[in-house]
């Protein structure tokens, strides 16, 4: 064997006896990889530009290829509006026919995905929790994500205590607010019987908050909507919607009758389960919408 | 009235999403961990009581989620595969929590630990969920749930790698997310369903009648490569190593073990039970997921040979794991499904154990993960060494182990003589060598005494692991080891389970 296999050899063993490993710390590592750039040449950053350029010119034709399948594949869908489309079947069918009857609900959108399907609604529910709670983690104010400085230049623009002396503003929104409410509620209410429900509810009860807080300062919200409440809304409200549906999923896969009063399909009080559902839900995202904001802006309720 | 264990797999899945609900107001991480860890124990002894209802009698039920039946609502479906799967993801679950419960109590602010068990309890719903549905687009809300609570738990160690790693994922992942609901979407409007029974029924008209074809074809390829991103398949990996490598150990090992196989779990649905592998195969996806699968297996070792962080080093294994995966599915027929399938289960054994014991290696070595400060660390972490071997060992596919079992099988289910049989076995083969020249060096070093580099490190003591720790360790090797040992009653388990999908 020469010297140099054996060498190789040699080589190979301490590599699998992890020698290689040992032969340089990792600080030796790190700072032969931080040299390298140093010794880059123009030649180095050439190909670097040309590996962009290749990369973009790659992704624009990816995009492209696939912006002219998926209008190929739109053009052989079947046509929308055709009576003899596949998803005119008994399913539509009996939504349309019998789900009045079936959820007392007037606006049959919402009757559908708060009864046919509030398995499915229960979770796209708890998606917004988990954002909420994602968005906690991320920009709540703990040790590692806010400085001494940070905290000086908070109070310092006086997000907290603003008292924003432009009177048009204050007037406006003293206008606006009730409005807003009242809105929101309305929409909220009259989820079952008209198009809205408890997610658009929320957000424009949630958006008046925003504006509420943006003019008069997130202090004066403090007054009537804490951490404290909404941490209390927000779960409460989830639990009770988690409680209809075990108790609803129960008695429906048992095939029991429910004795929920499905009440006047148009009523104000009717569609059973409908209803609560939608006041539940929209506390919720009025609550989480507000809490967006607050920890985006100062990273506390 | 329905016998009282059909109701357990909607209670398993409510329970852990109010669980999570619940969570959110514990205040004190450890009584977060407390809850959890009831919930998930809970719900175990549910799904335990289900497999000795419903598996010696083969049974598989529906179960229909509001006031009228089928086709108008929700549903669930239960088998023995479902409730095999499930079992072994809440087992791990449990597991995966306790091995790094001291890693999330120091790498998380105090007043937002509790919030880390808001996100276990939601993936564990969304994982039963993906398991138990039979809803094409429950499928989809659940995994938006996945994806948000599994980056939750990427970024919850709050420093710079972590963030960025985060925001890789998050990316790749709802990029996957919008394939898959895209492809979910065109299917309904060509199907008109989505209840999965009721899909397969329209699909094998509309393959039969030939109408609608690009769309189908479209359908299938939106949704298997949506899945395919999100399960970190070759070349969709780029994200995994950082966000597997850079999280808190319980994470790396949740992430690996479960949120990966959840997508699979669901891909797995699609192939057998939505297109039905006939027609899925007839369109040439397998053979695309058998040459990806393929690379992956190859590429993951590779990349790990030259990993110098021992986390990385492991997250780079998972991408080749996941490969084996993939070459079950590519190889096509129900004994390499199956075989698919048992590395699902042992990979969830192995990965979270060798993501614990590296975590357990390196903070016997001062809290540094670089191979170089893990000599001898087997000697300072005895319990952690040996686990780690275990796991190795199953890696590479020694006897006995589970790994071995996995390979068996496939090279088995290969043996059709194709041209995918020599694609598979030399891909199997050459691997295997792979695996064993980093998993080796690996143990080697955790078990050599330091000679080199003694001056500039201090005589580090030995560490005595905590009894959740070495609970969490030797219950995740044994699980291994018996799912080595016992391949034949197992591997029958699961093709019974598939010819019920």
């Amino acid at each position: 064997m020469n010297p140099s296999n054996r060498n190789r050899v040699k080589a190979f063993f301490d590599w699998v006896d992890g020698e290689e490993w040992c032969a340089k710390t990792p600080d030796e590592v790190v700072a032969r990889q931080e040299k390298k750039p140093a010794h880059r040449s123009s030649n180095d950053l050439d190909a670097y530009r040309r590996f962009r350029r290749l990369n973009q010119a790659v992704g624009a034709l990816f995009c492209i290829t696939l912006a002219v399948v998926l209008t190929m594949v739109v053009v052989n869908l079947p046509l929308f509006g055709d009576p003899s489309n596949p998803t005119n079947n008994e399913v539509a069918a009996r939504y349309i026919e019998r789900g009045i009857a079936e959820t007392g609900s007037a606006n049959l959108v919402g009757g559908m995905i708060l009864s046919y399907r509030v398995f499915d609604t229960f979770g796209e529910s708890s998606v917004l929790f988990l954002a909420a709670t994602c968005v906690t983690i991320l920009l709540r104010r703990d040790r590692k994500n806010t400085t001494s400085r940070d905290l000086r230049e908070l109070h310092s623009d006086g997000l907290a205590d603003r008292k924003d002396k432009d009177i048009v503003l204050r007037t406006a929104v003293l206008l606006l607010l009730p409005v807003s409410v009242m809105v929101g509620f309305y929409v909220m209410l009259f989820g079952h019987l008209s198009p809205g429900g408890g997610f658009s509810g929320g957000s424009i009860l949630g958006g008046g908050m925003i504006l509420y807080s943006r003019t008069f300062g997130s202090d004066s919200v403090r007054k009537f909507f804490n951490e404290h409440l909404y941490h209390l809304v927000k779960v409460v409200c989830l639990m009770c919607y988690g409680l209809i549906l075990i108790y609803y999923v129960f008695t429906g896969s048992n095939g029991l009758d429910n004795h929920i009063w499905l009440g006047i399909p148009g009523n104000i009080i009717s569609s059973g389960i409908i209803m609560p559902i939608n006041v539940l839900v929209g506390f919720e995202v009025a609550c989480t919408i507000y809490a967006f904001y607050a920890l985006f802006s100062e990273g506390e309720m | 009235m329905l016998p009282w264990y059909q109701h357990i797999p909607f209670f398993s899945i409510v329970l852990m999403m109010i669980a999570g609900i619940f969570t959110s107001i514990v205040h004190r991480g450890r009584a977060a961990l407390a809850v959890h860890l009831c919930a998930v124990s809970a719900v175990l002894a549910g799904n335990a009581a289900l497999f000795a209802n419903i598996v010696p009698a083969g049974e598989t039920f529906t179960y229909n989620l509001g006031i009228v039946g089928h086709p108008f609502g929700n549903e669930l479906v239960c088998g023995p595969l479902e409730v095999t799967l499930a079992l072994t993801f809440l087992t791990v679950m449990a597991l995966c929590v306790l091995g790094g419960y001291k890693g999330i109590f120091e790498d998380i602010e105090p007043e937002k630990q509790n919030l880390y068990f808001v996100m276990c309890d939601l993936i564990m719903a969304s994982l039963l969920a993906m398991v138990y549905t039979n809803d094409a687009f429950t499928a989809y809300v659940f995994i938006e749930i996945n994806t948000i609570s599994a980056c939750a738990l990427v970024m919850a160690k709050d420093s710079g790698a972590t963030l960025v790693a985060t925001i890789r994922y998050l990316m790749m992942s709802l990029l996957g997310s919008g394939m898959f609901l895209m492809g979910l979407t065109l299917l309904y409007h060509i199907t008109g369903h989505l209840l999965i029974i009721d899909i397969h029924e329209q699909v094998v008209h509309l393959a039969e009648t030939g109408s609608y074809l690009l769309p189908l074809t479209v359908v299938m390829g939106l949704m298997t490569l949506g899945l395919c991103l999100k399960s970190a398949l070759f070349p969709f990996h780029t994200w995994l190593p950082d966000a597997h490598g850079s999280a808190t150990t319980s994470s790396s090992a949740i992430l690996s073990g479960l949120v990966l196989k959840g997508y699979i779990v669901l891909l797995i649905k699609c192939i057998f039970s939505i297109f039905g592998e006939h027609i899925f195969r007839s369109f040439h996806v397998g053979d695309a997921l058998l040459v990806m699968g393929v690379a992956a297996m190859v590429y993951g070792s590779v990349k790990a040979m030259g990993e110098t962080h021992i986390k990385r080093m492991i997250a780079y294994s998972s991408v080749a794991q996941i490969g084996y995966i993939y070459l079950g599915f590519g190889l096509g027929g129900e004994a390499a499904a199956a075989a698919a399938i048992y590395q699902i289960l042992v990979h969830a054994f192995t990965k979270p154990l060798l993501f614990v014991c590296a975590g357990e290696l390196a903070e016997a070595s001062g809290h540094r993960k670089q191979m170089y400060y893990l000599r001898g660390a087997g000697h300072r972490a005895k319990l952690a060494g040996i686990g780690f071997t275990v796991g190795g060992l199953s890696m590479i596919g020694l006897p006995l182990l589970g790994g071995f079992a996995v390979k068996f099988f496939l090279a088995d289910a290969a043996l059709s003589g194709s041209w995918r049989m020599w694609v598979a076995l030399g891909a199997l083969a050459v691997s295997s060598v792979l695996n064993a020249l980093y998993y080796l060096p690996a143990i080697i070093q955790i078990w050599t005494i330091r000679e080199h580099g003694a001056d500039d490190l201090p005589q580090l003591p030995a560490v005595k692991p905590g009894a959740a720790v070495a609970v969490s360790i030797v219950l995740l090797a044994v699980g291994g080891i018996l799912l080595g040992v016992f391949c034949t009653p197992v591997g029958d388990l699961i093709s019974t389970g598939l010819s019920l999908l």
